[in-house]
């Protein structure tokens, strides 16, 4: 073979590597980027921090006004995990015939408290928003706290919209 | 020397494809936001507002606690954050928080150093329509260790214009 031949036989073995090696990582790039990395340092997060497994469950809420009377009775669904310790769910309520979903998301802390923010099913067209501040139970089969947000008040026959507050309790549903 | 070009070609051209990429999506939640709180009449919060929290458990009707809250910027939609300077302990906090179109603001803090001092809670207030004051409750942990909460006040400290 000449050396013009040896020449080019060199440079198409140079360039089938090549193509070779960047096929490959680009699969590779294309695999760690599918990896959800927030889930992954979620998982670390939590388990640094000893935060119980409460995603993929159900609790029935008592939401109560400041004077004890009952504001509303729903069911609350955590679904999961976002990033860190927080996380996405839902609520169920029922007014009348209909029912209301709205969304809810979270953060769970080391000690156990859990912050959450409602949003009402058509937000912002329906504005109405809220807040609750709870403590986990050492068997995270309870959660107990307070709550505050907009909600309607009656005066005089006429339907209001001011902040309210009150206490909350969650019991998980076994299924 | 031919493939070095084309290296430092490739690596400029990923760079400023990053670049575009970044501002992008930083215009694009600007605007989002500015649309959002322009169709729903929200006023411009950010700024520094004077903070006065009271304890429900103290019974009492001198703040607990006074210190400062800075709302630093919208990041989308209604959304913001800010932070809360406590010059008494010498703490810094960080925020996020949230403002509806029926001008309910909802802030979600934590402690200066969470969360290795995990101490959070949420507030929920009222922006008034001048938007130079905003009042509600909080809810969170003590350093006690207990849930507990009671009211906060917040009054517009600089005398930015409202503008959306």
């Amino acid at each position: 073979m000449s050396y013009f031949g040896l020449l080019a036989e060199s440079s198409a073995d140079k360039n089938l590597t090549t193509t070779i090696i960047t096929a490959v990582a680009t699969i590779l790039a294309a695999l760690i980027g599918k990896v959800s990395w927030d889930k992954v340092f979620s998982v670390l997060r939590r388990r640094q921090f000893n935060i119980p497994e409460i995603m993929k469950t159900r609790w029935n809420a008592d939401w109560r006004h400041d004077d004890g009377t009952q504001f509303i009775e729903d069911k609350v669904a955590f679904s999961k995990w976002t990033r860190k310790s927080q996380f996405e769910g839902h609520g169920e309520a029922t007014y009348g015939d209909k029912e209301y979903t709205y969304p809810i998301v979270g953060e769970v802390s080391p000690n156990r408290i859990v912050v959450l923010t409602y949003k009402a099913e058509k937000y912002p067209t329906e504005a109405n928003i809220g807040m609750a501040a709870l403590e986990l139970s050492s068997d995270a089969e309870q959660l107990d706290g307070y709550w505050v947000g907009r909600a309607s008040i009656e005066k005089d026959g006429r339907k209001m919209y001011t902040l309210r507050r009150g206490t909350v309790k969650m019991k998980k549903i076994r299924s | 020397m031919t493939q070095q070009t084309m290296l430092i070609s490739t690596v400029i051209a990923v760079m400023t494809g990053v670049l575009i990429g970044l501002s992008t999506a930083i215009l694009w939640q600007h605007w989002r936001s500015r649309r959002f709180r322009v169709r729903h009449e929200i006023p411009n919060i950010l700024g520094g507002w004077r903070c006065q929290w009271f304890d429900d458990a103290l019974n009492s009707d001198k703040p607990k606690i006074e210190d400062t809250i800075e709302i630093k910027r919208w990041v989308s939609n209604g959304e913001f954050v800010a932070r809360g300077y406590q010059p008494q302990f010498h703490l810094s906090y960080p925020m996020v928080g949230d403002i509806d179109p029926s001008r309910v603001v909802t802030l979600i803090y934590k402690a200066g150093r969470y969360p290795y001092e995990p101490n959070r809670g949420v507030i929920c207030m009222e922006l008034s329509r001048d938007g130079t004051t905003m009042k509600g409750r909080w809810f969170g942990r003590r350093f006690s260790g207990q849930l507990g909460g009671g009211k906060v006040t917040l009054v517009r400290m600089s005398e930015s214009p409202a503008t959306l």
